[in-house]
């Protein structure tokens, strides 16, 4: 690769940098040539010494982002983000909708704990009112076997709903960072 | 190959430090320098000078020459220099702690 290479590759991927930083940027390389010609060495030899262009170029970009987190995220796209995602949370109703969900989790969640203990909810009737009924105790028993199973397939659910609701979360975070 | 690039890298920095720290080198002399102790790519010296300068370690002049354009030198600010201090101190403890745990692995073979 000669100079006039290894500046074009360069000046054309570091077009999105401001002129001011570009020009002291290409200046740098071009000036490292002349040096480099003066001490007697060949294009193709320096080209390769300084290693490959298109690394350089991501270095360089990557080097001026890190300088400017705000920089290609400017505050009117991030209103417009927050917007965007206001309108989505609480008019299209995400967060109704999802609040709903788990307000009918915890009732069925509830309800299962109930019936898991409702054998001891009829040894109580039993001691309250004075009087024994077994097909009463055999019924609460197997209501407690069907709780059981209830409540381990809640546990389930539940565990789904909490990782689509953090990741939801996560989404809406990250957007309003800047969503990269 | 790649860890091997990173590694460089990262001593690439100290060692641009502790040159421009014995005398102030513009670009193409700190590339040749750099190149008589290790092997690297030198075009990726201009970005490391860069961040040093907006990171306050370096600072530049311009000095006109006869031949060919006006060279950049850079020089270590004082912070620079506490900072080189502080990568050295780190490098020295890191090489020492690399090595130890090299050294023991071998006794254990």
């Amino acid at each position: 690769m000669n100079k006039s290479q290894f500046l074009t590759i360069l000046r054309k991927k570091l077009s999105s940098l401001p002129q001011k930083e570009r020009k002291e940027l290409m200046e740098d390389y071009e000036h490292h040539y002349v040096f480099g010609q003066n001490a007697g060495k060949t294009e193709e030899e320096i080209s390769a010494e300084l290693g490959d262009p298109y690394e350089i170029a991501a270095e360089l970009l990557a080097e001026y982002n890190r300088n400017r987190p705000t920089g290609n995220q400017n505050n009117g796209s991030r209103i417009m983000a927050c917007i965007g995602l206001f309108i989505l949370n609480f008019v299209v109703c995400v967060v109704p909708l999802g609040l709903s969900i788990w307000a009918a989790w915890l009732s069925l969640f509830a309800s299962s704990v109930i019936i898991i203990l409702s054998p001891f909810l009829a040894l109580f009737d039993f001691l309250q009112n004075d009087y024994f009924g077994s097909s009463k105790l055999f019924a609460t028993i197997t209501l407690s076997g069907v709780g059981i199973m209830m409540a381990i397939g809640l546990f389930s659910l539940g565990a789904l709903l909490k990782k689509v609701t953090v990741s939801y979360i996560n989404w809406n975070m990250s957007i309003v960072r800047g969503g990269k | 190959m790649d860890i091997h690039i990173q590694f460089k890298k990262g001593a690439l920095e100290l060692c641009v430090l502790v040159l421009i720290h014995r005398k102030p080198c513009y670009g193409f002399e700190l590339a040749q320098q750099v190149s008589q102790y290790i092997q690297v790519a030198e075009g990726a010296l201009y970005p490391l000078l860069r961040r040093l300068v907006t990171e306050g370690h370096c600072s530049t002049y311009l000095q006109e020459s006869n031949e060919g354009p006006p060279r950049k030198y850079y020089l270590l600010t004082p912070e620079g220099e506490q900072y080189m201090n502080a990568m050295i101190e780190e490098w020295d403890k890191f090489v020492t702690s690399v090595s130890k745990l090299l050294k023991d692995g071998a006794a254990d073979e």
